[in-house]
């Protein structure tokens, strides 16, 4: 595959899932030369654009650079870029939103697994239930009514199949050594449609490089 | 001017400055007909499609089914793409994407703050604010600075990137009041003369000039 013309990257991440499974799956599908460096942390903090990771470096050919921080500017950069997102700003709204609802999901996690008092973690509980309950429905709703199952939306690997796999893959497999229980609360919510869609991006021939050295997501909310 | 054909918008959110001011301004900018409903809650919670607000509803004109989105910064980013508030050009549109997008994470660390309940607690969340808003202010004055220093991010004309940045010192000023007080005191000395720039630049944007001072005027604030 050519690769010569197109810029390459640099994703600047620390050594875990976190947050950018969903830049690396959109690096390997866009078909471009892209590595990975794992800074030494806290001693690179201070060279890094805001002082945080991820960071997104693209090289172009003519040696200039772009250098972008967070997650989801990234992710949605790399994904108009390469196409993985409508080109009409409605259409892509409607799958950005699902991507940016994540983050909320994922606050809540953190929060109900590291607030002290058992009020705090009992609502704090009741607060992520709602919303990856919320959201989990949201995404079985949208695959319901697209003819094709599966994608989320039209037949191709979209952003929205990617930030999915990505968002689940970090609750469900990546979270354990936060709370034992990270797994199980993800695959409660797990429905045959949404397994399919997984499936279908897991086999996806554009994202085999990388998910072909990974271990399966599908296999660990089955089991 | 807006014409018949152009859409009409309606802004579900609650009666605060929050996440809704970006939008609020991105809509006047815009200089589409929009209204906004302050939904009874959580009584309306399950009526809207993610359970949360804010909600942006756009009616087009030829009657076709409404257009619903939700996600504060997914709103104001599909309003600023369509009405050119964002560059098309996808590299510069992601150099202010960032700017909202660190933003939020100033305000969750607020938000941490404000839910801290032993005195430890406190003290290294209101530190670890402190930390994360100083970092953005730094970048941000760079950025101004860089851009010829003349009270904007990015180009010659008001922007994605100045809105947002101007909501979030307007909830630094005056909408987190209601959390913390004294939050103005905190924030004033560490702005620096390039974001006060910004902000008037900001407030005094015609474009603006209908709704910017409803929610308060940041600048006389600032400079009392």
């Amino acid at each position: 595959m050519a690769t010569e013309g197109k810029p390459s990257y640099t994703l600047r991440y620390f050594d875990f899932i976190g947050i950018v499974e969903t830049c690396r799956l959109l690096l390997t599908a866009g078909k471009v030369n892209w590595t990975e460096e794992h800074p030494e942390w806290p001693e690179e903090k201070e060279k890094q654009p805001l002082g945080r990771l991820p960071v997104l470096i693209e090289k172009r050919v003519d040696g200039s650079e772009l250098v972008l921080s967070e997650s989801q500017t990234i992710e949605r950069f790399l994904a108009r870029t390469f196409g993985f997102l409508p080109m009409d700003p409605g259409q892509s709204a409607i799958q950005e939103q699902l991507r940016d609802q994540q983050s909320d999901v994922f606050y809540s996690f953190f929060y109900m697994t590291f607030v002290h008092s058992d009020e705090d973690k009992k609502l704090g509980r009741e607060k992520f239930n709602d919303l990856f309950t919320r959201i989990v429905n949201i995404y079985a709703d949208i695959l319901k009514t697209n003819s094709c199952k599966n994608h989320l939306f039209g037949d191709k690997l979209s952003y929205a199949d990617m930030s999915l796999y990505g968002f689940l893959k970090l609750l469900g497999m990546h979270s354990l050594r936060f709370r034992d229980d990270a797994c199980e609360l993800v695959k409660a919510k797990m429905t045959p449609e949404i397994l399919h869609l997984l499936s279908s991006v897991e086999a996806d021939p554009l994202l085999e490089a990388h998910l072909g050295k990974c271990d399966s997501l599908v296999s660990a909310l089955s089991e | 001017m807006a014409t018949t054909n152009t859409p009409s918008y309606t802004l579900r959110y609650f009666e605060a400055i929050g996440l809704g001011e970006s939008i609020r301004l991105l809509l006047t900018a815009a200089n589409v007909e929009w209204t906004e409903e302050h939904p009874e809650w959580p009584q309306e919670k399950p009526n809207q499609p993610f359970g949360r607000l804010p909600v942006l509803i756009e009616k087009s004109a030829d009657g076709s089914p409404d257009f619903v989105i939700c996600e504060s910064g997914n709103i104001e980013r599909y309003l600023a793409r369509t009405y050119g508030f964002l560059p098309t050009d996808l590299k510069k549109a992601a150099l202010q994407e960032q700017v909202r997008d660190i933003m939020s994470d100033v305000g969750t660390a607020f938000a941490g703050y404000i839910r801290a309940i032993s005195e430890e607690d406190k003290k290294a969340r209101f530190e670890a604010f402190g930390e994360i808003l100083d970092k953005y202010i730094a970048i941000q004055t760079k950025t101004i600075q860089s851009n010829g220093n003349t009270g904007r991010l990015f180009g010659d004309n008001l922007s994605y990137a100045d809105i947002v940045t101007y909501s979030l010192f307007k909830n630094m000023g005056i909408g987190f009041v209601k959390f913390k007080a004294d939050i103005l005191d905190i924030v004033k000395p560490k702005l620096t003369p390039e974001i006060i720039k910004l902000i008037s630049t900001v407030e005094t944007d015609p474009k603006l000039a209908k709704i910017v001072l409803k929610s308060g005027n940041l600048s006389a604030l600032i400079s009392a």
